[in-house]
């Protein structure tokens, strides 16, 4: 649909915003950013941001140059390129995608180029699927690029604003991965209040680049080779250290955002935490659910909680030790798999709290694999498990969110593979 | 309010969730809604999710206990891979798109609740001639079950038709279809509140959500701990000639039919069939095997003499 009739039904209704699904907000906060240039290539479920963005020029609604690329290797190397130019750059994939490109995180964080790059999460194969898992957002952990969670769709559009400022704050000058969920946040619609073009603009200035923007009259190699480690070491180090800014800088952001916008984002976000004794630690969309849960536990009489990764580069560990120090119990549900190891999040929240007296048990699961829903009763199993680790008892961790429906389920259909019947 | 609606790839029933889900916000209301259809294969069983709320929905994904369901094809019904029926209780209300009548149904189905049915398919082709429209129909009768009015499920309509370009005379058409869909479906009693008071309409709903999940020890809910197998079950791979395990003749809704005398045996339908559905008899002429044929159609679009014909499949 055009952006003009979009804007005109819109209008009369902007207390309660309109109906859009996550892509669609991803798109918002790439026109609302006022963005240049855009780099794009499709994947599901990631293309509808491209699309609409791809509309929106077209129909000359936004002043943005669209180019069309060959791979996401590319796709990256054109995004980097151009905001070493100084043009404020906007781009977006996938999963495969996002692993396509990937000697381009690196390359891109190194060049020290504020872009925003948006990740729509899909499990990696084999096999292959379509739904969320958090594999290949955290596949770029160590890249360099900043990371922002959401689990809205209208904390996709914020994010998207304040990964810029973020982003192109003097104190960090780094380039951000935002991440949405697929399916569960890209393709489903619910309220989301687009912000006045006016107000944000003036809450993200225009771009003006001087420490790495090639221009014609001022020409300079950009990411050469230093051949050495001394070198290497400096520039590497920077990095850790502009990262390691950015969390004072997110939130002098997020505190100007709220008061502009009313909507707070923090680095991370408690959720009926302030007598909490039994706390789930999760990220993205189902942490909506996991919030579910909560309230239910906390109807039957259970003192729950929940706290939500939002900032995961760079990775808040004093913020997080601080909300669950003392607790009972906690339990980290990952949406994502390190093979010999166990859930990816779970061992970066432990060490965070190693050198606290009064660390909690701790416990590891892995849940929502490949969009996989989580169940009220896999919750409440957790909780159980929860209980069980507060009183001492030994409680299998990592633990695999599978129902016993779900194992029948799957043996249906290795039957229907030709697997034959189980040995 | 939960919707589940279940369809094939092709039918828009992600329309039809979203024309609801308009429908509730044009009236005040909060709304979730989303789709799941894998692979977008023409046929394939897909469903979609409307959530309506007076306030915010602490929900994701899928809809495991619905309040409405809507099949848009009542092959569905007898699928295993589509489980329309699944998360069923006794208040659910199952809205059924059949030339079967709702007695007929409830006697075949173990289904506790109430069903409703009526040929919305005969009413789609009636007033705009071809089979689009099913999403209009049956969004505009699940905003009726629902307890939306006319006005609002009229303009959920009009807002997800904005998305499609449509001429006069089709949205004209489209619009007396939602009328008559409406008309239908209000006739019958509304779908019944949820027990839990988070996504409940009516104003008297209790504060605070008091309800359990599905009781410890219900079957099938227990965790169970996943053992290492041996790669030659726990390898993705599929070993060919399956296909009797997954026959997709069901999924066909119309069925094409060789006039052999008007093929040339020019092998374009058996080259273009998306599931190898068809074979070539001992004089290389097209051989349907309508076990397997999903009832796309493409090989009657594409044939360059126009040698099938189609006939409605009745089950
Ligand atoms: S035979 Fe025709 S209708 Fe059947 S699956 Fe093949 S192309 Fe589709
Ligand atoms: S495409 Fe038509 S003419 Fe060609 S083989 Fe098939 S049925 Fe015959």
């Amino acid at each position: 649909m055009s952006r003009a009739a979009d804007l005109e039904r819109a209008a009369g209704r902007h207390e309660r915003g309109r109906l859009l699904t996550g892509n669609a907000a991803a798109a918002w906060g790439a026109s609302l950013a006022d963005v240049d240039y855009i780099p794009a290539f499709p994947i599901t479920p990631q293309t509808e941001i491209i699309e609409t963005l791809a509309e929106w020029v077209a129909d000359g609604d936004i002043a943005a140059r669209f180019v069309t690329l060959d791979s996401e290797h590319s796709m990256l190397s054109a995004a980097g390129a151009a905001a070493a130019a100084g043009a404020r750059v906007f781009t977006a994939t996938s999963s495969q995608g996002l692993l396509y490109g990937f000697e381009m995180l690196y390359a891109i964080a190194g060049w020290r180029v504020p872009l925003v790059l948006v990740n729509v999460s899909r499990a990696l194969a084999s096999p292959i699927t379509l739904e969320a898992d958090h594999n290949d957002i955290l596949a770029a952990r160590d890249s360099g690029f900043l990371q922002l969670h959401a689990e809205t769709c209208q904390e996709v559009l914020d994010s998207v604003l304040m990964a810029y400022r973020l982003a192109e704050d003097a104190r960090v000058m780094l380039p951000a991965l935002v991440n949405l969920d697929g399916f569960t946040l890209s393709f489903t619609r619910e309220p989301v209040v687009v912000p006045e073009a006016a107000a944000a603009a003036e809450f993200l200035p225009p771009y003006e680049p001087n420490h790495a923007a090639i221009r014609g009259d001022r020409p300079m190699a950009q990411g050469p080779a230093v051949l050495s480690g001394l070198a290497y070491s400096y520039f590497r180090y920077q990095q850790q250290l502009a990262q390691l800014n950015a969390l004072e800088v997110h939130e002098e952001i997020a505190a100007e955002f709220a008061a502009r916008f009313g909507r707070r984002y923090g680095l991370v976000e408690p959720f009926e935490l302030d007598d909490a004794e039994y706390v789930l630690v999760m990220s993205n969309a189902f942490a909506t659910k996991g919030k579910e849960a909560v309230e239910r536990l906390r109807s039957r009489g259970l003192r729950a909680g929940l706290l939500r990764l939002r900032v995961l580069r760079p990775f808040p560990a004093a913020a997080i030790a601080d909300a669950l120090e003392g607790r009972m119990a906690v339990a980290v549900i990952d949406q994502n798999l390190a093979p010999g190891l166990g859930g990816i999040t779970y061992q970066e929240v432990a060490a965070a709290l190693y050198d606290r007296p009064r660390r909690p048990p701790l416990l590891s699961v892995i849940g929502g694999l490949g969009g996989k829903d989580i169940s009220d009763v896999e919750f409440d199993a957790v909780f159980h498990d929860l209980r069980r680790a507060a009183a001492g008892e030994s409680v299998r961790s990592p633990r695999l969110l599978f129902t016993q429906a779900e194992q029948e389920r799957m043996q249906t259909l290795l039957r229907i593979a030709g697997k034959g019947a189980k040995p | 309010m939960r919707v589940r609606f279940h369809g094939r790839g092709g039918q828009g029933m992600k329309t039809a969730s979203r024309i609801l889900g308009s429908a509730a916000f044009h009236a005040g209301l909060v709304v979730q809604d989303s789709p799941v259809y894998g692979a977008e294969r023409r046929g394939a069983p897909v469903a979609a999710f409307t959530r309506i709320a007076k306030a915010a929905i602490r929900e994701r994904g899928l809809i495991a206990a619905p309040d409405l369901i809507v099949v848009a094809d009542e092959t569905l019904l007898f699928e295993p891979t589509a489980m329309p029926l699944a998360g069923c209780s006794a208040r659910t209300v199952v809205l059924i798109n059949t030339a079967t009548d709702a007695a007929a149904l409830q006697e075949r189905l173990a289904h506790l609740g109430r069903i409703e049915s009526a040929d919305f398919t005969s009413l789609v082709f009636s007033i705009t001639h071809t089979l689009v429209g099913l999403s209009t129909a049956l969004g505009v009768a699940a905003a009726a079950l629902v307890g939306l009015s006319l006005e609002e499920s009229l303009a959920g309509v009009a807002e997800e038709l904005a998305h499609a370009t449509l001429s006069r005379a089709a949205y004209e058409a489209n619009e007396r279809l939602a009328q008559e869909a409406y008309a239908l479906a209000d006739a019958w009693r509304a779908v019944p509140e949820p027990l839990d008071a988070s996504l409940a309409l009516a104003a008297e709903a209790a504060p605070t959500a008091l309800l359990a999940a599905a009781p410890a020890g219900a079957p099938g809910t227990q965790l169970v701990e996943l053992r290492f197998e041996p790669p030659a079950r726990a390898t993705p791979t599929i070993c060919v000639a399956n296909t009797p395990e997954r026959s997709t003749g069901s999924w066909r809704q119309f069925r094409p039919l060789l006039q052999r005398d008007l093929c040339n045996a020019c092998w374009t339908c058996f080259v273009l069939c998306p599931e190898g559905a068809i074979a070539l008899d001992e004089h290389e002429f097209p051989l349907i095997d309508y076990e397997v044929c999903k009832g796309c159609l493409v090989c009657v679009h594409e044939c360059p003499t126009h040698a099938f014909a189609t006939e409605k499949e009745v089950r």
